[in-house]
Order: structure tokens, then C-alpha cells, then sequence
């Protein structure tokens, strides 16, 4: 009886933290406008395993392509062709990648804008996974093998792993396999503050479209009021009276 | 008026709602049958309010701007989805309120969280079982009210004059 009383309790405190770390997100809003050349028209995965895996596939084919269209850039014999696929062992690649890219920056040999972000997307994504590791509760474990979790297991038998993964975290990766390597060319962050930046894309605000600009001009507003709804929701919930 | 209620609270246009409680997120893709269901415009809406529009090129050409009418389509239907967010906020404090009330009175310990969160579970799940009746026996007690309103004022009216 202690026992289970124990266990609920750390089940609601851990409950309170997800939802206090939903209500930090809330701070922030952040609209994203991409374009995608092409499409298979598929559903994505529904599989969070499924999801990683195919993540870390189109991260690993966005590289080769990166090098193949930039010859110039010798990029080491032993980055990127590991067979045993983890995201500690693709993150350590994308470190050399981009120290090797940072180095020849120096001479005068820069890579295209678009790629560079593409290379610190996949990099804010393997840093996040690997913050989620520190063997604390948090972690993003799995269940086979014992003990492991997402950043250091090898995702080449992904069937046979199952990812035990909160809703914030789920949807965090779900975002990144939205996002994809793909190129954003307009984005609007509102702060808490009242600060609101928009980045456009140089190659973009080269070549405007006015239709583009309209529907992400109207969708921000259409995500202020849904920001609102989601503010007034929460509100319900935590206050009572 | 009720009737506008009622549309906002059957559950087809909460989808919203609904998806971003199961999936934290909500995907709205816009398809064309002339281009063998070809997607258009998705407008993915996540649970911490961010937003992430996706337009698809076909030989460089965006897509949508061939299919005006569609992409008005994707945006009134985004509208009306928030709107029902929106009317669905605004009763969720009284609702949550009353739950939570009748929860703490029924409990015998008032600070038992997951005692007060299945109680609160179980008035929700009678409730979406008997919603139909529910809102009947409510609309009921509405015409009653407006009827005895109308009658007294009715009588007030005849003493004046």
C-alpha cells in the first residue's frame, strides 16, 4: 500500500513537471513557413521507432548529397559509413563534419547557407536526443536491450525496439521529421515579451512570392488566436476557482 | 444560437482538440483529385502553439497557386477549427470548475489527487454517455427558465399599464 502511494506520487510529480515544461513552451510561438520540392504523398510514420529511423536516413542522405554537389570538401573516409546506425555514432560525424566545414570557411571555401542550417538542424536534433540521455527519469529509454537509451542505441533493428517516450518529447521529434532537410524560407517567433522576429531567407527575399507571404501572414494570425485558445484552455485547467 | 452551440460541441469539430490531446499535434493537408490527390498546402498546428506551414512544388511552380479555391477551403476550415477551440475554451473554466467540485465533495479525503482525477475521469465518461439527454434535460430547464422569465415579466408588463 506504502508502496503504491509512493509510486503515484512520483507519477504525479513527474505528471506536474511534463506539464509545467508544456506551459514553458507555451512562452514561446514560433510559425514556420516551408517549401518541399516534390512529395510521396505518404503518411508519415506512426511508429515513434519508425520515425527516428527514418529521421536519421534522410539526415544521412542529405550529408551524401550535401558532398556530392560540394567536391570540394573532402569529407573524411570514416565519417558517416558506419553500418552499425546510432544517433551518438551520426552526432559525432556531424562534429567533425562541421569542424572540417568551419575550418575551410577560414580559407574562403564556404558551403551553401542552406545546407550549413540544414547541417545545425541535424545537430540541434542529435544534441537534443543526447540531453535526453543523461540517465536521469527523463531519459528516452528503450526497451531492448535493457538500460539503453535513444542516443546510444544502434537503429538498424528498430522493429525490435520499443522507445518509451512522453508526449512532449514525442512531439518534439515528430516536428524534426516534419521539418525534415528541408528549406524554411519564412519564420515568426513571438516572445512572452512581446518581441516578435521574422527571418526570411535570402534566396527567398531574392525572389519573393506574394502568395507565400500572404498565406504565412494570414496563418500567423490564425496561430496568435489558436495560441490564445491554448493560453485560455490551460487557464481552465489550473484555475479553479 | 443553440444551435450553433450544439454544432461547436459534437465532437466531429474537435477534432482539433482531439488530436492535439492523443497525437500533440494536429495535420491539415489540402489535396487536389486533378493531381491524383496530390497534396497542396498541410498546416501542421502542435500542442505548444507553434505552427508549420508546408507549400509543395511541382516543377518549381508552387502548386496551390494553380487551385485558389482550394487553398480558401484550407483556411476556412483552419478558422472554424479554432473557433470551436475558442468556444470550447471559454466553457472549459465553469465546466473543469464544477467537475473539480463535485469531485473534492465526493472524495472522502479532499487532497487524494488520483481519487479526485477518476471521479472527475468517471463524471466525464457519464457525461459523453448521456451528452445527448444531458443537453436535452439542459435545454429543457432553459425553455422552463425563459418561460417563467417571460411569463413574470409578462405579468409586471400587465400591472404597469
Amino acid at each position: 500500500m506504502f508502496k503504491r502511494n509512493k509510486t503515484s506520487d512520483a507519477q504525479i510529480k513527474k505528471q506536474q513537471n511534463t506539464f509545467g515544461k508544456i506551459l514553458d513552451d507555451l512562452t514561446t510561438l514560433e510559425i514556420n513557413t516551408i517549401i518541399k520540392k516534390g512529395m510521396s504523398a505518404t503518411e508519415p510514420p506512426e511508429r515513434i521507432e519508425e520515425t527516428v529511423k527514418g529521421l536519421l536516413d534522410r539526415y544521412k542522405n542529405r550529408i551524401d548529397l550535401i558532398f556530392y554537389n560540394n567536391s570540394e570538401f573532402n569529407i573524411p573516409e570514416d565519417v558517416c559509413i558506419q553500418d552499425d546506425f546510432s544517433i551518438q555514432a551520426f552526432h559525432k560525424d556531424l562534429l567533425i563534419i562541421k569542424e572540417m566545414i568551419d575550418e575551410e570557411g577560414k580559407h574562403g571555401n564556404r558551403l551553401d547557407e542552406t545546407d550549413y542550417i540544414r547541417l545545425l538542424r541535424m545537430l540541434a536534433f542529435c544534441d537534443f536526443i543526447w540531453a535526453r540521455s543523461d540517465q536521469t527519469d527523463d531519459d528516452i529509454k528503450i526497451d531492448f536491450p535493457e538500460n539503453t537509451t535513444l542516443y546510444h542505441v544502434s537503429l538498424n533493428d528498430i522493429s525490435k525496439l520499443k522507445i518509451d517516450i512522453c508526449m512532449r518529447d514525442r512531439v518534439k521529434i515528430n516536428r524534426y521529421y516534419d521539418l525534415g532537410d528541408e528549406r524554411v524560407v519564412m519564420q515568426t517567433r513571438f516572445g512572452i515579451d512581446g518581441d516578435v522576429v521574422t527571418r526570411i531567407e535570402e534566396g527567398f527575399s531574392n525572389k519573393p512570392k506574394k502568395l507565400v507571404i500572404d498565406i504565412h501572414d494570414e496563418q500567423t494570425n490564425l496561430s496568435v488566436s489558436y495560441w490564445k485558445s491554448l493560453i485560455d484552455i490551460a487557464k481552465g485547467i489550473i484555475v479553479r476557482d | 444560437m443553440i444551435k450553433k452551440l450544439k454544432k461547436y460541441l459534437d465532437f466531429r469539430y474537435l477534432s482539433l482538440l482531439r488530436d492535439l490531446i492523443r497525437k500533440g499535434q494536429y495535420n491539415l493537408t489540402t489535396t487536389t483529385e486533378e493531381l491524383e490527390n496530390h497534396p497542396l498546402i498541410t498546416t501542421t498546428f502542435y500542442f505548444d502553439g507553434d505552427v508549420l506551414n508546408i507549400f509543395y512544388l511541382k516543377n518549381e511552380e508552387f502548386l496551390i497557386e494553380d487551385f485558389p479555391a482550394k487553398l480558401q477551403e484550407h483556411q476556412s476550415k483552419l478558422k472554424q477549427k479554432i473557433e470551436t477551440m475558442d468556444v470550447f475554451a471559454d466553457h472549459i473554466t465553469g465546466f473543469i470548475g464544477v467537475l473539480s467540485m463535485l469531485a473534492s465533495f465526493l472524495t472522502p479525503t479532499g487532497d487524494n489527487s488520483l481519487m479526485q482525477l477518476g471521479v472527475t475521469g468517471a463524471f466525464i465518461a457519464i457525461g459523453l454517455f448521456f451528452k445527448k439527454y444531458i443537453f436535452r434535460f439542459l435545454i429543457a430547464i432553459f425553455r422552463f427558465g425563459a418561460k417563467m422569465y417571460y411569463r413574470k415579466s409578462g405579468e409586471k408588463k400587465t400591472e404597469t399599464t
